[in-house]
């Protein structure tokens, strides 16, 4: 009941602040800037029929699409509206793919995001941690130092150059893993079709997890170093107590828990590597919808992969906060 | 018969930063003689390398710290033991079982996210014979029971309990295998007045249960008058001055100790007290000659090139005080 | 100040990387105001040329020379890096001093704000931005709208340091013997607080230029302007890999990575040099030489 009011219910108060200010941007952006929507998508369609409206149709259309995308009415009534559609989960149709709903696209591509997106922040994370933990106990060793160095490379480089940087190793000095797309075509759902989707998953994968290790790597080690000379740290070793004991039970064990925080933390800026390392990749996720929005000048599917990833975000993070008291004591017991 | 035994003791911190290269004196030729059942106190103003000492003692020498001359015995019941030559498998063996260790600022030595009765499990596993690693809970419980704390302790995270209980349990922890020498750094230091006596018995009371040698460092004159048997005092670390508690506080014979005993409080005394004019040296690069000369009021001109041995005056009282002995230090 | 910075490129091999890189670097973005090509035109030289005497890095298929391009482009990165991190250590500054001083509801109304904006996800956002802004895009409004996610930190982090000089001595020393609160502030808090700003700056200006880079392989940047990541765009829109131009994509991937490396380097190490625990060290060892 007290871990209820003390732990969880400020964290629920923060996760609706969170998703707040999200939509409310999403809702002004367009609505704050000098470009209207409305005409933008008109000039489109007009330039690439190069057929003649007449002006009752395109009354009609400039209508149907105030309609559409809420701009009617006060800025307040707009507001409410806005909410009201997100709450049926309705973004309207596609402009590219008319007249798919948006929901339909995201909800195609999301699995794929949402693979790629768990399995290289858990990679990252764990193998991050326990490299970062163990350079960090083991600090004067030569191995630790050399590790330092090529985490302190690694991780200032964003998520794209190294992704390119990969395509320019594989699919140039040495081709083994295919560059494109989330599985080869014609292939049957079988072992060799689950292969195949590792296959083409490795590479952005791999972008993701490299990076990723670098910064949880770096960030390890300092927690870790800073652990090591904790008081009790030091006693456990005055006692004598093995250092395999002393670097899991007594070192490990709480250098860990601020990296759950940093997780939930960290989640957004892994999920944008991911958008940017799937159009690198061409892999079939939100990130290649998204660019085809963007290309397209297609404002629905832009406005619903935006507010789907707020969400998405803001739940993710909130859930790694939820969990963080099975691993703590000090915030379980009070 | 004494148990421990240091002679000769050298220990300096050396560190480089930036390019700079120092080394702190801290433990400077030291040499004692602690015996079997007693409560010896070492006192001395912060900073004074009373702590270094200690872990030198314990064989806790690590970087910065490192050991520059000298050699620490323990009397093991057959020959004397130096943990400086053990393997660390064979120094593993008698820590905790033959030499404890009980650290300043004790309350935060327990693991956060670790039950206590984890912790004595891991002492026990670590450094138990067979018998003992068969009953570590029982055993464990009945330490708890015998030191008079409650058993729900073990049961409990650290932060669930208050600072003055976190320290007990951890002079629960340093004697759970009935250790010959216990030694505790600052044990009172940063505790409330009734807490400190609350660890103060604690103390005495396990140094009555398992007969065993306690060693206490701490600059309040109070406990060492409270408890020690035999007291050292140390300055700038050399020791100036060793004796029975009674010698040391009826009869101080060093300067620095006659400071140090007339600055304490006594009942119906309402004149100010006296302290040591200055403040203490930087152990950096000490004074020459006797280390206390630049604030003695008893100055000489041999006390600024030679440095005073320490040396028995009366039976059981030692000082190194060129106003009692002849004798020279040798460097 | 000057013996801090000659200390520091003496003993911390970082340091000393970092700030040649960023010289280099800098000297590269100055050269730039010496280059014989307009940035903005093409078909300026031959197409396609490999690296020659006559063009160092070689020419690229809109028939402009790398090298000299490459220099416009890390001046303007550079230049979007700094106005995003002026922009929002402005910002930050201001909330994390208002949150500090003022403390109470004040403080977690704005920290809960402050918190939102680092859990949001920033690329999504930023692009959403940037589409609706696609034909207005200058260095400088893309500066604006990466502030609105690179502020947080530096936020988070002057709260921080305000929140532990507030309940120092000297601080109770300065409010009794009458100074006033901006006073105090002023005189005895912000020495304490730039230091960090410096290194947030750093990090902030290496954020900025890694989120541009980002914006323009989408496309979403001001593609006119040569920066680091709209010569790679270019690059790319041309196919530049494929058809074998590699000193073209490779020339804006080696001046990114070296870019980033040292700055991060930089800020590392100034970090380092600001944490207390060695800064102690180091004062104690002053002590003793003087």
């Amino acid at each position: 009941m007290n871990l209820l009011k003390r732990y969880i219910l400020p964290r629920l108060i923060q996760y609706f602040i969170v998703i707040f200010i999200g939509i409310t941007i999403v809702f002004l952006a367009p609505r704050f800037i000098p470009l209207d929507p409305v005409i933008s998508v008109i000039n489109r369609i007009t330039a690439y029929g190069a057929q003649y409206m007449d002006p009752e149709a395109l009354e009609k259309l400039t209508e149907t699409l105030k309609e559409l995308y809420g701009l009617k009415g006060s800025i307040f009534e707009q507001y409410i509206k806005f909410w009201k559609r997100l709450f049926r989960g309705d973004f309207g149709p596609s402009l590219t793919i008319f007249p798919t709903p948006v929901i339909s696209i995201i909800k195609n591509s999301l699995p794929w995001t949402a693979g790629l997106l768990i399995i290289a922040a858990l990679l990252s994370w764990s193998i991050g941690n326990i490299l970062g933990g163990l350079a960090g106990y083991f600090s004067n060793k030569k191995w630790a130092k050399v590790l330092s160095v090529i985490a302190m490379v690694i991780y200032p480089i964003p998520y794209y150059i190294m992704a390119l940087i990969l395509i320019i190793l594989f699919a140039y000095v040495f081709p083994i893993f295919p560059i494109v797309g989330g599985y080869s075509i014609g292939i049957n759902p079988s072992f060799s079709f689950i292969f195949s989707l590792i296959k083409h998953a490795f590479l952005p994968a791999l972008a993701l997890v490299i990076v990723g290790i670098g910064w949880w790597f770096l960030s390890m080690r300092s927690l870790t170093s800073t652990i090591t000379s904790e008081d009790y740290v030091v006693y456990a070793e005055t006692m004598g107590i093995p250092k395999n004991k002393v670097l899991f039970q007594y070192v490990m064990k709480n250098s860990m828990l601020p990296q759950i925080t940093n997780l939930a933390l960290q989640i957004g800026g892994i999920f944008s590597g991911s958008l940017v390392t799937e159009y690198v990749f061409s892999y079939p996720g939100i990130g290649q919808v998204l660019y085809m929005a963007i290309n397209n000048g297609d404002f629905n599917l832009l406005m619903g992969i935006v507010t789907f990833s707020i969400l998405g975000i803001a739940t993710a993070a909130l859930l790694i906060d939820l969990l963080y008291p099975l691993f703590d004591p000090r915030v379980r017991y009070r | 018969m004494s148990i421990l035994k240091v002679e000769n003791l050298k220990a300096y911190y050396i560190a480089t930063l930036y390019g700079i290269k120092r080394s702190v004196r801290a433990v400077d030729n030291v040499s004692l003689d602690i015996e079997e059942n007693e409560i010896f106190g070492i006192a001395g103003e912060s900073g004074c390398g009373k702590s270094t000492l200690l872990k030198v003692i314990v064989g806790l020498i690590k970087p910065p710290l490192s050991l520059i001359g000298g050699m620490v015995l323990y009397n093991s019941g057959k020959d004397y033991i130096s943990p400086f030559l053990l393997s660390l498998e064979e120094f593993n063996k008698i820590r905790w079982s033959f030499i404890s260790y009980i650290p300043q600022g004790s309350m935060n030595v327990l693991n956060p996210t670790r039950k206590i009765n984890r912790t004595f499990w891991d002492v026990i596993k670590t450094h138990g014979s067979e018998e003992e690693k068969k009953n570590l809970k029982t055993i464990t419980e009945e330490h708890i029971k015998a030191l008079g704390l409650p058993l729900e302790v073990l049961n409990s995270y650290p932060h669930q309990l208050s600072g003055g209980m976190r320290q007990r349990v951890t002079m629960a922890l340093a004697t759970i295998l009935k250790p010959k020498i216990i030694v505790a750094d600052e044990p009172t230091t940063a505790l409330d007045v009734v807490v400190q006596r609350g660890v103060l018995q604690l103390l005495e009371r396990i140094q009555e249960i398992y007969q065993n040698t306690l060693i206490i460092v701490t600059h309040d004159m109070a406990v060492h008058a409270n408890i020690a048997h035999r007291i050292a005092i140390m300055y700038a670390g050399k020791i100036v001055e060793v004796g029975k508690t009674r010698d040391i506080f009826k009869n101080p014979k060093h300067p620095y100790t006659k400071y140090l005993i007339n600055s304490l409080p006594k009942i119906g005394d309402k004149s100010i007290r006296e302290s040591a004019p200055g403040a203490p040296p930087s152990l950096l690069n000490p004074p020459s000659g006797c280390r206390f000369h630049p604030r003695c009021p008893k100055v000489m001109d041999i006390c600024k090139l030679e440095v005073p041995k320490l040396a028995e005056i009366d039976s059981g009282h030692s000082v190194a005080c060129f106003l009692f002995t002849k004798e020279v230090e040798e460097v | 100040m000057f013996v801090i910075l000659k200390d520091l490129f003496k003993y911390d091999k970082r340091f000393a990387f970092g700030f040649s890189v960023i010289l280099i670097l800098l000297f590269l973005s100055i050269l730039s105001f010496f280059s014989p090509y307009n940035p903005v035109l093409w078909s300026l030289v031959p197409k396609n040329l490999p690296p020659s005497l006559k063009h160092i890095l070689g020419t690229n298929s809109m028939g402009q020379d790398i090298f000299w391009n490459i220099t416009h482009a890390i001046k303007n990165s550079i230049l979007l890096g700094s106005l995003t991190a002026v922009i929002s250590i402005t910002i930050g500054t201001f909330v994390g001093l208002v949150a500090g001083y003022r403390g109470g509801s004040v403080d977690r109304a704005l920290m809960s704000i402050n918190d939102s904006f680092i859990v949001l996800p920033s690329l999504p956002i930023l692009i959403l931005l940037s589409t609706m802004l696609k034909e207005r895009l200058t260095i400088a409004v893309i500066a604006v709208i990466l502030s609105l996610f690179s502020w947080p930190w530096g936020g988070r982090q002057v709260r921080a340091i305000v929140l532990s000089l507030r309940e120092r001595e000297f601080t109770y020393t300065a409010f009794f013997s009458g100074m006033g609160t901006l006073k105090t502030v002023l005189k005895e808090h912000l020495p304490f607080v730039i230091p960090w700003v410096m290194a947030n700056f750093i990090n902030t200006i290496l954020w900025a230029i890694g989120m541009e880079t980002t914006l323009a392989i989408f496309g979403l940047s001001s593609l006119e302007t040569p920066t680091i990541g709209t010569t790679i765009y270019w690059a790319n829109q041309y196919q530049a890999l494929l058809r074998g131009i590699w000193w073209w994509i490779l020339t804006p991937v080696i001046i990114a990575v070296f870019l980033f490396l040292s700055l991060y380097l930089l800020s590392v190490s100034i970090s380092e040099f600001l944490d207390p625990r060695t800064r102690l060290q180091r004062m104690r060892m002053e002590e003793v030489s003087t």
